[in-house]
């Protein structure tokens, strides 16, 4: 039934990271000298983070060198990291900025790249590939703002104040970027009927 | 029906962000407005599709490319921003550090090399002032994370369920479970329900389930559900390879308890993952007792 399947998977659905302790206990093991300990919040994060660069800029190239250089940058700075925000958020935040410099001068088609891999017939997967196409055409047209709050959300598994802190906005404009970002998609994917894009809805 | 408000509700439930007064509101209105229905389908929809793309898996040598460059980037440490815990201590170094200036300035002028004994231990503190950086043995990695979870209910819960409790006593397993991809999946609830699925320990040993974990064609031609769904989430399938892993699985009782209340309320306690590395949570559960 379609309101209990609805409410069964979206209640249930959570997204959980390593310990926030566990985190700073590895910065300050690096900032004591252990390459070992940086080494491990790597590990640990390097597959959410490339994923959220492989949405944001659309291209496995792009978002492996992001992802490297902003674990890099990450590292360098890891002296200023505030430790008031959690290790991930800040990752975040200097993964999207990474992202977005790069980003900067492209156009979306030119970013995109198909990914041939995958199993079935070559008709399911050029039509599983076409479709998985498409929807990552729909993220690239996004605006930068609304793009970093549905893939950081979507394939970061971020709450609104994990969001909000990454990105140093209010949890308030999250939600109306959200919001926005999920309409748009929806018109460009599902044909939905346009409505208002005013952010402060 | 305020159409606002329905809109909230459906992005805050797409989010998990509802309080239970408020599902018990989108509750009311999905069941008594077509509207309703038709929106979520809608979000649903589009929610799907966009998580249709799903995680990639990071480059191989990623970590070590990262590692590679960070070793000829030598970082500076700037104590000022770097504040939980030390704060207090870093006033006192630094009073140590002027009265061993004022120590050393009267030294100077009276002309008196041979430093006391009290003297020397001033000028040490004052030196260790001057290096802020935090030694490797100030860190207790994730202790007190690991304690906070011996201290809850879900602890408690998990002390009591025998089969979960043998699970977690095997380090193997333990291990697997930092892996937060996985735990992600172990909390989703399509994978909780193939878990539940009474047959499934029969099937997990199954060898035509073994060889389609190497192929993809294979694993699409899987005709049973409940592994259909095993094999579609890829952190999950990752672990399925491993025989350890799969013989756990195959154990009276294993599955349903992975799916079972007591354990899915670890995987919501953000310090589960630090009990995991934890040797105090090993050894309790190695007991059998808090």
């Amino acid at each position: 039934m379609l309101e209990s399947d609805f409410l069964t998977n979206y209640f249930m659905r959570r997204v959980y990271f390593s310990s926030d302790d566990e985190d700073l206990a590895l910065v300050r093991q690096s900032l004591a000298g252990d390459p070992e300990a940086f080494g491990v919040l790597v590990t640990r994060y390097q597959r959410v983070m490339y994923t959220v660069a492989l949405r944001m800029l659309g291209n496995s190239e792009d978002a492996r060198d992001a992802t490297q250089e902003a674990f890099v940058k990450a590292y360098q700075k890891l002296a200023t990291f505030d430790t008031s925000l959690r290790f991930y958020s800040w990752m975040y935040r200097i993964l999207v900025n990474e992202c977005l410099n790069l980003n900067r001068d492209r156009h979306p088609e030119d970013a995109l790249e198909i990914d041939l891999a995958g199993g079935g017939s070559p008709f399911d997967s050029a039509v599983a590939e076409e479709c998985r196409e498409q929807i990552q055409m729909a993220l690239l047209r996004l605006t930068p703002d609304y793009r970093t709050v549905v893939v950081l959300r979507h394939f970061g598994g971020q709450s609104y104040g994990e969001i909000a802190e990454a990105l140093a906005i209010p949890e308030k404009t999250v939600k109306s970027r959200l919001y926005t970002a999920r309409q748009q998609l929806g018109e460009l994917l599902l044909g939905w009927k346009e409505t208002g894009k005013d952010e402060d809805r | 029906m305020n159409r606002p408000e329905l809109e909230a509700l459906l992005q805050g439930a797409l989010d998990d962000t509802l309080t239970p007064e408020d599902r018990s509101r989108l509750a009311g209105m999905i069941g008594e407005s077509r509207e309703a229905r038709e929106r979520a389908a809608e979000l649903k929809q589009l929610a799907g599709l966009i998580d249709s793309l799903g995680p990639a898996d990071a480059p191989p040598g990623l970590v070590a490319n990262v590692l590679a460059q960070v070793s000829h980037r030598p970082y500076t440490v700037r104590s000022s921003t770097f504040q939980r815990g030390i704060t207090v201590n870093k006033k006192i170094l630094f009073g140590l550090a002027a009265a061993a200036a004022v120590v050393l300035a009267v030294i100077t002028y009276n002309s008196n090399p041979p430093a006391t004994e009290g003297a020397e231990a001033t000028i040490g503190a004052a030196q260790r002032a001057q290096a802020p950086q935090i030694a490797p043995s100030d860190v207790r990695l994730g202790d007190t994370s690991a304690q906070d979870v011996l201290q809850t209910e879900t602890f408690d819960a998990i002390m009591k369920d025998e089969t979960l409790r043998t699970m977690l006593q095997d380090p193997n397993f333990r291990a697997r479970l930092q892996d937060v991809e996985l735990r992600r999946s172990l909390s989703d609830d399509s994978i909780r329900r193939a878990l539940a699925d009474p047959e499934l320990a029969r099937r997990i040993q199954d060898q035509a389930l073994v060889r389609a974990l190497d192929s993809p064609e294979l694993m699409k031609k899987f005709d049973d559900a409940s592994i259909r769904v095993l094999l579609a989430n890829r952190a999950f399938a990752d672990a399925l390879r491993n025989k350890e892993f799969r013989t756990h699985l195959a154990r009276n009782g294993v599955a349903a308890a992975l799916a079972g209340g007591a354990f899915q309320r670890a995987l919501r306690d953000r310090n589960f993952d630090a009990a995991l590395r934890s040797s105090r949570f090993a050894e309790a559960m190695a007991r059998g007792q808090q």
